[in-house]
């Protein structure tokens, strides 16, 4: 990962272009001290339509819709969402798990989850929404807290590049979302870049807690091609990248078992993420990250709409 | 189980290296995995069934190796197959045609008229050859001893075969049909034909074929029997006779013993007929019970020595063969035995000779009498020794210079001298033969005595002695004379004392031969004389110094079988003459360097008699001791069926009969059993691959 914040989102031709148009859109509800482009869970003065209320005396007249009364011949106010400015937290998995290449992409998972959380800090800060980065396995190894000056980006933008894989390091997950909820506080939004591969029960709870707190929560879950179909043919001695005892396999004679056995484990991640409100996007490092992107904001319109 | 190539079972020596390289862990690379939780507990699951798997693939392999490399080998199985059933294939057949003298017997036909089973065997050979296809070959074999075979080996042309059969007729020899299957299945060796038999056509009154033969079979043994039915013939036979000297004063005297077998289910009263020298001798009945044999004994006196011909007979029965028995018989004069008695007291048991005599006298059933003259040394001078074979000297001391050379010349040249000298020890006369020189006396301390120790019972004097008692283990001896010991001198020491003393000693003398006992021959010095072994011990002596053990009386053979014809160096020339007035002459370029002749021509029963031509005697002289005669074997009588025809054995004895063995080649079905294992290898292989590949 070059040092130059800026050159992050070079890395890929075409990535800023590819999304730079895209506008992030935050279903859920948020609060803000600040206006802004998203919809606050509070109506008030905004251009964007929420819903019909019945008129009930002292509301206000101009909020009458002349034209739902002359269709129905009742009365109804318009109620608008007021904007808010967006806090967002990126949550960057340092764990080794993450320092994976394989054979069929250009980046580790590492590199590809800081691309995606640098393009949507980029993103997320040119539309005047806060971002703040926290890096972590065992422990923290990135803070930064939510920042929306235009000139946080390049602090984001370096913090990400210079974010270090922890090698044999697990995630805890319960501790980096502890804090992860202290800092946001209200509302806001979390996007969580990993293989998930450690979310364990306590993490999902905490996770279910935030995602009830109304936070907008997304995981982008990053994985290498390798891990989803094991495409060795020799027979291969597989080390652990988090402190797992290593074994000898013939990978061909186990690939049938070990896909059986990675659905199941994404199902539970899955399930674990529904109950959570919690969006999970596929980031596979073979995919181009502007697909991801792009999958990523239109999931986030589908949901809105 | 036997391998073509056995040699490449050296490639199961592959198996070590396919173990090695299956245990041995195979090259990896190393990849660190992010989800290697989820290999551990695929893993985990799997690997009971992935350690079966590795086990049943290194089997697989194991076993393609063995079952590939055995395939190699060349393989066959020894298996038997029933039998009888012929295919389209060539046939290979040789017929076992049995013309052993049992085949002589006369058989009632259904159809009528009476016929011998060798003619019914014939005519059903001839009908088996009929039937047999122009590409088949056939050999026909005679099954009696020797086995001959008659067609010129394995033929095509049955024609020939049938009327080579035609001319044929049936022996006297015993059948030998093991050597007949031997030499029937070296010819079907060399044939290549798919299917091979042999056929044995007979009254299967053979015996039966051993199991050791039957094993080594390769071809399918079919038997057909000739008779019609499976009664018990009426039937008996002379199968054994026998000619002994009667035990009388008369060496002429002898008892002819004929032994008749009655092999009917019902007693008969046979007429029994002794011809001797071509003239009737004797006749007498005999009752013999169904299933038993009696004796005939006839009691003859021949006028003259030197050999005697005959013949035992009864009466017509269905197989005559067996009804007539030759025999022969070399009738010997007396021995006679000169006994010089040196202390003569007549009528008292006190004389020197008393025991002696009493002991030359006894007659012995079946040997040659002993005709004993005593004399004084005083008479001795004036008798002429050359009409006696043994000449015994019983403590004799002094006798003339004249008496002594005469002894010493009957010794040389051939005679028999028995000397006993007791406690004579002037005997000088006869030192020239003597065993040793006489060198005093010894005589036992009052009371005491010295014992016999060791004898030599190889010796022919003590040969029927040898399994039992001699009886002269407790003789006790008083006083002996005591030798001087002359290595000079070839003797052998026949007795000694446990001292080691000697007490009888022998010396061959030119043509002759001395025997010394060292004691006297009364029961002076010893009590030999009222031991147990006295009697044979003189009986045996006379007889051996007169050399009458050598005598052999003329052999008898089984018709059809060899008999060894002795060679002297020099002979010109040997002639055979058969019963039937065929002669046989040896040149002496097949004698010269002989010591035996084989003569096989032997088929014909009766007294066949030999001559021989020496260089000396310049003309033909007949050989007694080598007449014989030759009889049917006497197993030929009894006609009773000893083996089963192919159809009536039952699954057992139908499976050693009538299955044919062979070699199956099995390296084919190896292969084949390979190349599935292969493919069961693949499939274990590709089981968990196929899986995976599906993806």
């Amino acid at each position: 990962m070059t040092q130059d914040p800026r050159i992050l989102l070079d890395v890929e031709p075409g990535t800023y272009d590819a999304i730079s148009h895209l506008k992030i859109q935050v279903v859920a509800a948020i609060e803000g001290f600040l206006g802004g482009a998203h919809r606050s869970l509070h109506l008030g003065p905004s251009v964007e339509f929420s819903e019909h209320n019945r008129y009930s005396p002292g509301d206000d007249i101009r909020n009458i819709d002349w034209k739902a009364l002359a269709r129905t011949d009742r009365y109804f106010v318009k109620a608008h969402e007021r904007d808010a400015q967006l806090t967002c937290l990126m949550l960057l998995d340092c764990s080794g798990s993450m320092d994976y290449q394989g054979s069929r992409t250009r980046f580790n998972k590492f590199d590809y989850a800081k691309i995606l959380l640098g393009a949507l800090s980029h993103l997320l800060v040119k539309q005047g929404d806060a971002v703040g980065v926290l890096g972590f396995a065992e422990s923290l190894t990135v803070s930064l807290p939510p920042g929306g000056h235009p000139g946080h980006l390049p602090i984001v933008l370096e913090r990400l590049a210079r974010a270090q894989v922890q090698p044999n390091h697990r995630t805890r997950f319960a501790d980096v979302l502890k804090r992860a909820q202290s800092i946001l506080g209200q509302r806001g939004m979390l996007v969580l870049a990993s293989d998930m591969w450690q979310m364990d029960e306590e993490a999902g709870l905490i996770l279910k807690g935030l995602g009830h707190k109304g936070h907008d929560i997304t995981v982008l879950q990053v994985q290498s091609p390798d891990e989803l179909d094991l495409p060795f043919d020799q027979t291969v001695e597989f080390k652990g990248m988090e402190r797992e005892p290593g074994l000898i396999a013939e990978p061909a004679l186990l690939r049938h078992d070990y896909v059986n056995a990675l659905a199941k484990e994404q199902a539970r991640l899955s399930l674990l993420t529904r109950q959570s409100r919690v969006d999970m996007v596929a980031a596979h490092t073979s995919r181009q990250p502007y697909e991801v992107l792009v999958e990523f904001a239109s999931r986030r319109n589908r949901s809105r709409k | 189980m036997s391998f073509g190539s056995p040699w490449m079972l050296l490639g199961l020596l592959l198996l070590a290296p396919l173990w090695w390289i299956h245990l041995k862990r195979r090259p990896h690379h190393t990849v660190a995995f992010p989800t290697l939780f989820i290999l551990q507990r695929v893993l985990k699951q799997k690997r009971k069934q992935s350690r079966m798997r590795e086990w049943l693939i290194l089997l697989l392999r194991a076993l393609i190796v063995v079952v590939f490399t055995a395939a190699l080998a060349r393989p066959s199985l020894n298996v038997w197959r029933p039998g009888g059933i012929r295919s389209g294939l060539p046939l290979s057949q040789v017929i076992l045609l049995d013309n052993s003298a049992s085949m002589r017997r006369r058989i009632n036909m259904p159809g009528g008229g009476v016929e011998t089973a060798f003619e019914r065997a014939r005519q059903l050979a001839i009908a088996e050859l009929e039937r047999l296809r122009p590409q088949d070959s056939v050999a026909v074999i005679l099954v009696g001893t020797p086995p001959q075979l008659i067609t010129d080996g394995l033929t095509t042309d049955k024609e020939h075969a049938v009327m080579t059969l035609s001319g044929l007729n049936p022996g006297f020899a015993a059948d030998a049909l093991d050597d007949a299957i031997l030499k029937a299945e070296r010819l079907l060796s060399q044939s290549s034909s798919a299917q091979k038999e042999v056929l044995l056509i007979s009254d299967l009154a053979t015996k039966p074929v051993s199991p050791n033969t039957l094993k080594s079979m390769q071809a399918l043994f079919r038997v057909i029997g000739v008779l019609p039915d499976t009664s018990t013939p009426d039937n008996a036979g002379v199968t054994k006779v026998s000619v002994v000297p009667s035990g009388g004063r008369e060496a002429r005297e002898v008892t002819i013993r004929a032994e008749i077998t009655n092999y009917s289910n019902s007693t008969k009263n046979i007429d029994v007929a002794l011809t001797l020298d071509g003239k009737p001798a004797a006749r007498g009945m005999l009752k013999v019970a169904p299933g038993q044999s009696g004796v005939k004994a006839f009691h003859h006196r021949f006028d003259e020595k030197g050999i005697h011909f005959g013949h035992v007979s009864i009466g017509e029965d269905v197989f005559d063969a067996d009804n007539v028995r030759y025999m022969a018989t070399n009738v010997r004069r007396s021995i006679r035995v000169l006994v010089i008695n040196g202390d003569s007291r007549p009528g008292s048991w006190m004389d020197e000779t008393f025991y002696l005599q009493k002991a030359l006298d006894t007659p012995i059933p079946g040997e040659v009498p002993l005709h004993t003259q005593i004399v004084t040394p005083e008479i001795a001078r004036v008798t002429p020794l050359d009409g006696f074979d043994v000449i015994f000297l019983a403590g004799v001391g002094d006798i003339s210079p004249g008496l002594g050379e005469r002894l010493v010349r009957y010794a040389e040249e051939g005679g028999g001298l028995f000397i006993s000298a007791g406690n004579r020890d002037q005997i000088n006369y006869l030192k020239a033969i003597m065993p040793a020189e006489v060198d005093g006396i010894r005589t036992a301390d009052r009371r005491k005595y010295f014992e016999v120790g060791a004898v030599k019972l190889s010796h022919p004097i003590f040969q029927t002695l040898k399994e039992q008692s001699t009886g002269l283990e407790n003789v006790h001896v008083n006083y002996h004379l005591l030798l001087k010991p002359n290595p000079a001198v070839r003797r052998v020491v026949l007795m000694q004392l446990k001292d080691g003393l000697p007490l009888l000693l022998e010396r061959q003398v030119e043509k002759g031969a001395v025997l010394l006992l060292t004691t006297t021959i009364d029961r002076d010095g010893t009590d030999l004389p009222i031991r147990p072994g006295f009697l044979p011990l003189i009986q045996r002596s006379t007889r051996y110094l007169s050399r009458s053990l050598e005598h052999r009386e003329p052999r008898g053979i089984d018709a059809g079988k060899f008999i060894s014809l002795p060679v002297v160096e020099g002979m010109q020339k040997l002639i055979v003459l058969s019963p039937n007035k065929k002669r046989t002459v040896f040149m002496a370029g097949r004698l010269t360097g002989q010591a035996r002749i084989r003569f096989r021509q032997t088929n014909i029963p009766g007294a066949y008699r030999v001559w021989a031509e020496m260089p000396e005697s310049g003309g033909l002289t007949e050989l007694q001791s080598s007449a014989f005669v030759a009889n049917i074997s006497s197993a030929e009588s009894d006609l009773s069926r000893k083996i089963k025809e192919s159809n009536e054995l039952n699954r057992d004895e139908r499976n050693m009969y009538t299955a044919l063995k062979g070699k199956l080649p099995i390296w084919s079905y190896l292969l084949m059993a390979g190349i599935l294992l292969l493919m069961l290898e693949a499939i274990v292989v590709g089981i968990g691959l196929r899986k995976s590949h599906r993806l």
